[in-house]
């Protein structure tokens, strides 16, 4: 049965969103268990497939099983068919993404009856749908099936946005727009990909663009390259592509930007780094003259931008999608530093941030179901209100900024190593400046939320009712962000010489 | 270069399309702008036809020109056929312009690094492409090689190219179909007055017209459905064009009447049924000992001799996608037609 275990991470959450489909019209109180049973296998199979991966290596399976065919003319056989594949890469995102949809799905119930009453027929399944769509693009092992599930996962979530009131239509309908402008260029780049390769197979193409190149550089590659470089960067809103973020995130229901905040940016920067890291190879990124520095400037400018920006908002909801925007630029800049440390870093800040960003969206969705909104200004004695939350709310902010045994420090450590070893020196400053911008947020929410009201601890003040979140969403946001300290403390399985993230960056660097 | 047969006829199509292109672009009203795209698609079905891709092509033609049109005219019905926006400024303009023509550069300019039209040697046609057409037949049975590629060698593809459909449909469902909608079911009476004077569904010929088409229409899409294996066509396009008959049903009698025959809940069961359909067959595989989609396994519980597996693997997912397009297409229709309220429209 092991064998299969990577068409279940699939399956899991496609069963359970055409069940549940059928469910909302018969039993709509089943369809929600049934989504959480799929995603429950999902994640099963995805942490049994970590453990596989470190010991075995690298695990393929063939849909259809049409693997490895000898081609006539060909010497070396062929997929002629879908290949998904489980590596080093990949598979600490899968565990990472099926983890945090479940989690998320558990934690979104209540806001979902609450927030979407007598609409929520088809959320459960969009939202499983959703879970496919990403779980698909971190698996899979052929450049047009990613593109599926890229189509998957954006119109499910174009859904899950416009599920909001009034303003998220828009903000929907600007998300749209710029995810389809994003799927097109990256389509038109597999096309170009295609008439010079011949193949869609990732694991082929990797084999194949070296020798294209042979006799020098191929221009419709590098088209194709840049092409695809510029259809992710649109879906992972990163500068100058990110304007539909804040809105479509800030004005979705609070229940799906939980899920979609997290993962769906993260999932479009893995798909970067497969098509930069396997299909490409960074020899070929580091013979680009010039478009490496303009990418790590543009990683610059989002981080500086999106930190700045967050200083202006006055909600948190906002705020927290500008962190999001400026966490972008960290990744694709350590992808684009193209060096040991720098991609180390990429990687692991990967599935931190996914984790870092599941618990600030998590704990804010607490603080909005409570207070109603997320104003600044509403957040007075909110830590006397919900103690609980805030802990959980300020050990996440803590691992965005950075502070150890967190694993934000960890990764920012990398991050910072490889830039200052490939000596860019701006990137270095805009890290160390965005840790100090989230300081900051830190503090003014503090001083709104502890110190302006009088302390209910002193004799004559007023007692200030402590009324935390419903337990079904407490407890999903404890459980991330002592997942964020546990992840910390385990950096080193992470990311040593002989470990996932370790062999996953050897790979990568080594032609 | 090999020689093109009749390029002249190529470069005639090239020109209307991107003259259709340029024109359904500038014009104003939105409903003459809706039927030039209409017109602009059936050009690319040429074309398309012309290149050899003759499913696409078909598709094209029942997706591009036929059902789109459809659902974009539905939307104007609800909306406004008039642009309300101002065109931007002159500094706009020529920053749209400049962004327009260096991306056009930058694509042209791998031009030089392209294979030669119709290459056979070419990467696209001398890596992975021989094996389809030297074993779709021992494989499959499938003599066309579309049809395999589609719906068994890559056939995961396909299966979620499906869901995208079924994606397309509840997520428009879930937008359009709110409780303000559904209330609004109930107090249509006033909305008589606003209706046009002219009233299509009172026109005689074209009720007799559509309910002498209709019949065979479903007839022809049957046969697109099951005659895929051997010729253009299959789930998709036989899908789509069951769809439009019943679209053509509602237009030209009404939304009431059709919704006499298929309720809301069975056509939105009816939509996840085939997506159903097609990831059971892919997960009784897995059962019976194979990998996902490798129909090889099934041949205990299907009819006929064992290597006829995959065609009649190939035939129950087609049947799956052909449910859930056809429904898709009407849930659309209805929705975009009524705004929601699933009572009169278009």
């Amino acid at each position: 049965m092991t064998e299969q275990l990577p068409i279940i991470i699939i399956l899991g959450p496609l069963m359970a969103a055409v069940l549940a489909a059928f469910a909302g019209w018969f039993r709509p109180k089943l369809s929600h268990p049934l989504v959480l049973l799929g995603l429950a296998a999902s994640f099963a199979a995805a942490l049994k497939l970590v453990f596989i991966v470190a010991d075995g290596g690298t695990q393929k399976y063939w849909l259809g099983g049409w693997g490895d065919k000898v081609i006539p003319g060909q010497k070396d056989p062929f997929v002629v068919g879908i290949q998904i594949t489980v590596d080093h890469l990949n598979t600490l995102l899968l565990a990472a993404v099926s983890g945090i949809a479940l989690l998320t799905a558990i934690y979104a119930k209540r806001l979902v009856d609450t927030e979407l009453a007598g609409r929520q027929r088809y959320f459960d399944a969009l939202f499983a749908l959703l879970v496919t769509g990403l779980l698909g693009i971190s698996i899979t092992g052929d450049i047009f099936n990613l593109y599926v599930f890229m189509e998957i996962a954006a119109l499910s979530s174009y859904a899950l946005i416009a599920y909001g009131k009034s303003r998220a239509y828009m903000a929907s309908f600007n998300y749209l727009i710029m995810g389809t402008m994003g799927a097109c260029l990256y389509l038109l780049g597999i096309g170009f990909i295609f008439i010079k390769g011949g193949t869609l197979n990732i694991d082929d193409l990797s084999g194949i663009i070296p020798t294209l190149q042979a006799d020098g550089p191929s221009q419709a590659l590098f088209v194709g390259f840049i092409l695809i470089i510029l259809g992710a960067w649109a879906k992972m809103a990163f500068f100058p592509f990110h304007g539909w973020l804040p809105n479509a995130y800030t004005y979705a229901p609070t229940a799906s930007a939980s899920v979609l905040a997290p993962l769906a940016t993260k999932v479009a920067v893995y798909a970067m780094l497969r098509i930069m890291l396997t299909v490409y190879s960074i020899d070929y990124i580091v013979g680009l003259n010039g478009i490496q520095p303009i990418a790590l400037y543009l990683s610059t400018a989002a981080i500086v931008m999106g930190s700045f920006l967050s200083l202006t908002q006055t909600n948190l909801k906002m705020i927290a999608c500008y962190f999001v925007i400026s966490e972008i630029g960290y990744m694709v800049g350590g992808a684009w530093l193209a060096n040991k440390p720098g991609l180390t870093g990429a990687m692991y800040h990967l599935v931190a941030d996914a984790a870092m960003t599941s618990a600030l969206f998590m704990a804010i969705g607490c603080i909005v179901y409570r207070l109603g909104q997320a104003q600044l200004e509403s957040l007075r004695g909110v830590f006397f209100k919900m103690p609980v939350t805030m802990t959980a709310f300020v050990v996440t902010m803590a691992a965005l900024i950075g502070v150890p045994p967190t694993c934000g420090f960890f990764s920012k450590w990398y991050l910072i190593q490889g830039a200052a070893q490939a000596g860019v020196w701006h990137f270095v400053v805009a890290l160390l400046l965005s840790s100090l911008v989230k300081a900051i947020i830190l503090f003014r929410i503090v001083e709104i939320g502890y110190n302006r009201v009088p302390h209910p601890a002193i004799q004559g003040n007023p007692a200030i009712e402590r009324k935390e979140a419903p337990l079904s969403m407490l407890i999903p946001t404890l459980v991330m962000a002592l997942g964020l300290i546990v992840l910390g403390l385990y950096t080193d399985t992470l990311v040593g010489t002989n470990t996932i993230i370790g062999k996953a960056v050897s790979a990568a660097l080594t032609p | 270069m090999p020689s093109l047969p009749i390029w002249e006829f190529d470069v005639l199509l090239l020109v209307l399309v991107v003259l259709f292109a340029l024109i359904s672009l500038s014009i104003r009203n939105l409903m003459g702008a809706a039927i030039v795209f209409g017109a602009y698609s059936f050009m690319m079905c040429l074309i398309w036809a012309g290149m050899g891709a003759v499913d696409v092509a078909f598709t094209e033609a029942a997706v591009g020109a036929g059902v789109s049109t459809v659902f974009i005219v539905s939307t104007i019905y609800n909306t406004s056929a008039t642009m309300q926006n101002k065109p931007g400024g002159l500094t706009f303009k020529l920053f749209i312009g400049l962004v327009v023509t260096l991306t056009g550069a930058f694509l042209l300019s791998a031009l030089p690094d392209f294979p030669e039209w119709g290459d056979s040697e070419s990467p696209a046609n001398a890596v992975v492409a021989p094996y389809y057409i030297k074993n779709t037949i021992t494989d499959a049975h499938v003599p066309n090689v579309v049809t395999s590629v589609l719906a068994d060698y890559r056939g995961f593809d396909t299966l979620l190219e499906t869901t995208v459909v079924f994606i397309a449909c509840i997520a428009i469902y879930s937008i359009l179909r709110t409780e303000t909608a559904k209330s609004k079911t109930d107090e249509p009476e006033e909305e008589i007055a606003v209706l046009p004077s002219y009233d299509p569904s009172d026109s005689l010929i074209v009720r007799q017209a559509s309910r002498f088409m209709i019949p065979f229409m479903q007839l022809f899409a049957l046969y697109v459905i099951a005659h895929g294996h051997y010729s253009p066509g299959g789930g998709f396009q036989g899908g789509v064009i069951l769809g439009a008959s019943l679209i053509l049903l509602a237009i030209s009698f009404d939304l009431k009447f059709l919704l006499g025959h298929w309720s809301e809940k069975s056509l939105m069961l009816l939509v996840a049924s085939g997506v159903f359909l097609y990831a059971a067959v892919g997960l009784a595989c897995v059962f019976m000992g194979g990998n996902y989609l490798d129909y090889v396994v099934l041949d205990p519980i299907l009819p006929g001799k064992g290597d006829m597996a995959r065609s009649h693997g190939i035939l129950l997912v087609e049947i799956g996608v052909g449910i859930t397009v056809m429904f898709s297409m009407v849930a659309i229709h209805i929705n975009l037609a009524s705004n929601g309220r699933f009572d009169r429209g278009l």
